[in-house]
């Protein structure tokens, strides 16, 4: 099937048969992503951009359809007909035929495109009358308006995704009651957690030193003997858990067969399963038939956790029968590790369904859907007991019942998930293990005795996440924090007198172990411009404002850049060795005197400046090493500021734009899919909400957990 | 160490009849005589284009391989040919996660068949789905990510699809790969096969259509598994002598690394384990500064100097850093006997090749392509081949795709064969 965007970019009348000048379809080229990206595709709303005209009740179809045809059809039919008009619309995309609300509804898809693509200012194109922003808007509003009008509008098309790694480790720790975690994930940089006691309320003051492996390196695990199982990717500008990204080849199986296998058969999971005598040991090993009837009472249980939801009939003989042709050839404890093994290697455990369209109108399936769906959102992992008792009794549906649930499993030591899976890929804190910072110019980066300092920046960043989410705090700490965990060794690297920090105690010996401290200058605090940060958007010998403000934009905002377009170029980077940093501003801006670029670069480049006064490995610097002095002005939406404390007042005065981008990121985790313009109307609601209650992180999570968009597993209509 | 060559397995397998897939799984179009050696083929990749003024020869220039990165081809003139002039036709999306994604696709660029990009089966599948039923494994995809995480998107990191949506997962564990190909590790249990293949047949008949086809992934996978499980073991009997060239110690570097891949990739062929291959030297827009040994005595981002043309020179270095580690895997393909007097590389089409032109402008024409091998037919080698203004890369897969078996008149927006590279001799 070919794309709108397609269809929308090749064939026009404007655009003369294949002699594209480049410059129009470079330029064309950039807003057609960020049309074709759908978190990013509202405008800023921040700022005061008109919002809906029509009235949020479910309004009458009949006044619905009057609206339509006295208000947007004639604009339709002002700024569209030339084109897309009568038979030979252009891309075949014919508005003519549209005359009542119910033609909308019943093309839902190509409605969605059409307004993603006016609100994008992809259409009417450059040359072209164009609405005005409250043309568009009205527009924009009617058509989401109908849409929660209609029930019918949104047609859940929802897949089966397979479970990640994350939520494949996560899970089998969970089902066979390991007593730690086995899996030697590069995902976990923390190792040591005891210090994480959510239920407390309360972070600590001292973080007892990590025994922190460098990310991404593998530790040996709890079972040495288990083997691997590849990682999966996130899809741009998302997460790992997209139910696009989790696609399953020979490879992949022969990985999870192999694995399973591994698991049961390590020499020392006996010791490590907490089932051992309930599921993996029969007392009386002599009779056959006794030991299969054993096994099948114990597999109802066991499948019942393995799947989510209780086994049929089929499930369970199945399962019973393999165990049955195991025991043949073994004896039991071998051949419940057997059968086990294919269950872990089993569809039903391997694929989650909790999404699934199946669900019908049943209220039991639907509740052991809704438990995992929490489950897998908060902590990455299955439910828990508790859990299924409440999906069994039905005790999952209403608004009070999901609060009592979320609220418990916000205080349980699970969530930590949250930080380590959702936080680092939200930060990209992973990308500080790449950076490869040129050992001649930053020669403190590299040690014999211990991890380079990025290692502790990412413990940095986490332990930030952990407070927020823990002590229940405003996600404005994200910003403007005005405390973080420091060990000696990031102090010494800041910069940063202990002396002189609240929170240091010098009684310790250990150069790792983090303390709560106090910033002495509000250059430092929150996300931005952290260690973390810095390192990860520079190249090897000098900075990248072009990544630093693409970060921005898309980690604060939500609102990422369109990537380079083809036969541009894209000037930046500096990967050489030894080379001297020349002045990234002025090259820059070379670069910006083309129009083709500064569509863009004019957005993404002057955000980055603001940063200057931190090198590549993220240490505060007053001039460039030539010694010129450095100009860390800045700009975002034409404010002007200098600095990186400046720049987070900046950001602070559009703080709805940084909520409801952070409501998207949380929302995409949550939901496991790329959100959708039809989405936007129940995320402004929950950003609403967030803003009313002090912008306390624990809304965040409630209000997506109640939102319609988690409950109802519905997906619009794809294309 | 003994020698195991594709004769002594045929011959083997002539006189026992021990290996009756040979009949029963080869499609008709592909029956010839047992003793004739089988066709390969394989792809490496580079990411991120090339320096074309040092790739590509100046107006005047008589030598093809005169050009600076070329250079290295010197060692084995004889057998390649340098393919210039190759195009592609971008529409949609992101330049860099369409280069590789969308180098093999058998899409029309304009078909948005994954997300936005035309991504669908590519012709190394198309031809393992027919060449492949005859070997163990119908392809191997390999790729030198060294990264354990890598957090790039899929489409940068893999060129080889089974359709849309659906990548074949590329390996970049040495260790795993030789283990797979040859080791014992993966005993499979048929029962439990059978098992979950049944579980899901049960669970699939609950689904709808889209839930349907994420399953097909997961019962087809199983099949593969089943299907490989005979045909390896009676191929693997043949195996004593096999060494494995993979060390406890890591490669430290990128020439390692590559060659290493690149010999399991030589063994595989050599043993008949498969036919297509594919090894993708490192993903598109890598950001992660790599080691290349002899070239940098530091680290240095390949993606992030390409975007900058002070560095030109350095870039160049890297291109014929590649193609060095084509011209090793080269030799090794010629110096190993594959029956009948001919070389495994005789019967091998191998392709040095990347998505892009010029890296640094996100140039989609001009694309870099050299194929070492006589592809089994005898190809005219020791030359260069100049194509017509605007062919698409897809005429050369057409011409390949056909010549490794394929019936088909077109794939994706190709306009024709590439008939100056293959036509009859």
């Amino acid at each position: 099937m070919i794309s709108f965007i397609t269809v929308l970019l090749t064939p026009c009348r404007w655009i003369p048969g294949r002699l594209i000048p480049i410059v129009v379809v470079s330029f064309l080229w950039c807003w057609a992503l960020m049309c074709i990206e759908p978190s990013s595709s509202s405008a800023p709303s921040g700022s005061a951009s008109p919002r809906p005209q029509f009235a949020k009740e479910p309004g009458s179809n009949a006044s619905r359809n009057d609206e339509f045809t006295d208000l947007i059809k004639p604009l339709l039919a002002n700024y569209c007909q030339e084109c897309h008009w009568g038979e030979d619309a252009e891309s075949e995309l014919d508005l003519s035929k549209f005359d009542t609300m119910e033609s909308v509804r019943n093309d839902h898809p190509t409605w969605e495109k059409i307004v993603d693509a006016i609100s994008t200012d992809l259409m009417p194109p450059e040359d072209s009358p164009r609405p005005t922003d409250a043309e568009v808007e009205q527009i924009r509003s009617w058509f989401l308006q109908s849409i929660a009008d209609n029930p019918n509008a949104q047609v859940p098309v929802s897949t089966i995704r397979r479970l990640n790694r994350t939520e494949y480790e996560n899970s089998v720790r969970d089902l066979l009651r390991l007593r730690n975690d086995v899996f030697d994930n590069p995902n976990q940089v923390v190792i040591t957690t005891e210090y994480f006691q959510p239920s407390t309320h309360r972070m600590p003051d001292y973080v007892l030193a990590m025994s922190c492996n460098s990310y991404a390196q593998r530790k040996p695990g709890e079972l040495p003997g288990i083997s691997e199982l590849p990682g999966d990717p996130p899809v741009m500008h998302g997460f790992n858990n997209d139910q696009t990204t989790l696609s399953l080849s020979p490879v992949y199986m022969e990985a999870s067969l192999a694995l399973a296998q591994s698991i049961v058969n390590d020499e020392n999971f006996p010791h490590q399963t907490q089932l051992r005598d309930s599921l993996f040991v029969a007392a009386d090993a002599s009779d056959g038939d006794l030991l299969t009837a054993l096994a099948r009472q114990r597999l109802t249980t066991f499948l019942a956790r393995a799947f989510r939801r209780p086994a049929t009939g089929n499930e369970l003989d199945r399962y019973s029968n393999l165990f049955r042709r195991e025991l043949e050839k073994s004896d039991y404890t071998q051949a419940m590790k057997t059968t086990v093994a294919a269950i872990l290697a089993s569809p039903s455990f391997l694929f989650r369904r909790d999404r699934a369209t199946d669900e019908g109108g049943n209220d039991f399936a639907r509740s052991y859907a809704m438990a995992s769906r929490l489950s897998y959102f908060l902590w990455g992992s299955m439910p828990d007991d508790e859990l299924f008792q409440a999906a069994a009794e039905g005790r999952l549906s209403t608004d009070a019942d999901i609060l009592v649930q979320v609220r418990r499993m916000m205080v349980d030591r699970k969530i930590k998930s949250l930080a380590t899976d959702f936080g680092m890929q939200w930060l990209k804190l992973n990308k500080v293990n790449s950076a490869r910072p040129d050992k001649d110019l930053f020669p403190g980066w590299y040690r014999k005795d211990s991890d380079s300092p990025g290692v502790s920046m990412m413990i940095e960043q986490l332990l930030l996440f952990e407070t927020i989410l823990v002590e229940d705090r405003s996600i404005l700490d994200f910003i403007n924090a005005d405390f973080s965990y420091l060990n000696r060794s990031l102090m010494d690297w800041y910069y940063i007198e202990p002396e002189k920090l609240i929170g240091y105690k010098p009684d310790t010996e250990s150069f790792e172990d983090f303390f709560r401290i106090q910033w002495p200058t509000r250059h430092r605090g929150g996300i931005v411009a952290s260690g973390a940060m810095l390192v990860s958007t520079s190249a090897t010998t000098r900075t990248s404002p072009v990544y630093r403000g693409a970060w921005i934009l898309e980690v604060v905002f939500n609102q990422p850049p369109p990537p380079p377009p083809p036969n541009v170029p894209a000037l930046d980077g500096d990967g050489t060795p030894g080379k001297a940093n020349t002045n990234v501003r002025e090259k820059l801006a070379v670069h910006r005197a083309n129009a083709t670029c500064a569509v863009c670069h004019d957005r993404i480049d002057p955000v980055g400046f603001a940063l200057e006064n931190f090198d590549p490995v993220g240490r505060f610097r007053k001039t460039y090493p030539d010694g010129s002095d450095i100009d860390a002005t800045g700009q975002l939406d034409g404010e002007v500021y200098e600095g990186a404390a400046r720049f987070k007042n900046v950001i602070l005065r559009q703080k709805d734009r940084f909520v409801l981008g952070f409501v998207k990121h949380v929302a995409q985790y949550a939901l496991g899919r790329a959100l959708r313009i039809t989405d936007e109307p129940e995320l402004e609601r929950i950003a609403a909400r967030v803003a009313e209650r002090e912008y306390r992180f624990s809304v965040v999570i409630e209000e997506i957990a109640l939102s319609k968009l988690f409950r109802t597993s519905m997906l619009s209509q794809q294309d | 160490m003994k020698q195991i060559t594709r004769r002594t397995l045929l011959q083997g397998a002539a006189a026992s009849l021990a290996l009756p897939w040979l009949e029963i799984m080869r499609p008709a179009k592909l029956v010839t005589s047992v003793t004739e050696p089988a066709k390969r083929i394989a792809f490496m990749y580079i990411p991120n284009g090339v320096i074309s003024q040092h790739w590509f020869p100046g107006e005047g220039v008589v030598d093809f391989l005169a050009p600076q990165s070329l250079r290295p081809l010197e060692a084995i003139r004889d057998e390649v040919v340098v393919i210039n002039g190759l195009n592609r036709t971008y529409l949609n999306g992101e330049p860099h996660s369409q280069c590789g994604s969308c180098w093999m696709t058998s899409a029309r660029p304009d078909e948005a068949l994954d997300g936005n990009t035309a991504i669908s089966t590519t012709l190394d599948q198309l031809i393992a789905r027919q060449a492949g039923s005859q070997t163990p494994f119908p392809s191997l995809e390999l790729s030198c990510n060294s990264f354990v995480d890598n957090m790039e998107p899929k489409m940068f990191d893999a060129i080889s699809w089974y359709g849309p949506g659906h990548d074949a997962k590329s390996m970049s564990n040495p260790a795993a790969v030789f283990d797979r190909l040859f080791g014992t590790a993966a005993k499979f249990n048929q029962s439990v096969l059978d098992t979950i293949l049944e579980d899901a047949r049960d669970l699939r008949k609950a689904l709808g259509k889209d839930d349907q086809r994420k399953l097909d992934e997961y019962m087809e996978s199983v099949r593969a598994i089943e299907q490989r499980l005979g045909k390896q073991e009676s191929s693997q009997q043949n195996l004593t002598g096999i060494i494995n060239p993979v060390t406890d110690k890591e490669p430290t570097n990128r020439g390692e690394y590559i060659r290493l891949m690149g010999d399991l990739i030589v063994m595989a062929f050599k043993t008949d384990q498969t036919r297509v291959a594919s090894l993708m030297v490192a993903p598109e827009r890598w950001e992660t500064p790599q080691m290349y040994d002899s070239v940098f005595d530091r680290p240095v981002s390949h993606h992030q100097m390409t975007h900058d043309d002070e560095f030109d020179e350095q870039v160049a270095k890297i291109d014929r850093f590649h193609v060095e580690q084509f011209v090793y895997l080269v030799k090794q393909l010629r110096s190993t006997p594959d029956g009948d007097g001919t070389s495994l590389l005789d019967n091998t089409f191998f392709l040095l090749g990347s998505g892009l032109g010029d890296g640094n402008s996100h140039s989609y024409s001009q694309l870099p392509m050299v194929i070492a091998g006589k592809g089994g037919r005898g190809i005219e080698t020791c030359r260069q081949v100049d194509c017509a203004p605007g062919t698409p890369l897809a005429n050369l897969w057409l011409s390949l795709g056909r010549e490794m078996g394929i019936e088909m008149n077109e794939f994706a927006d190709s306009t024709g064969t590439l008939d100056a590279y293959v036509s009859d001799i």
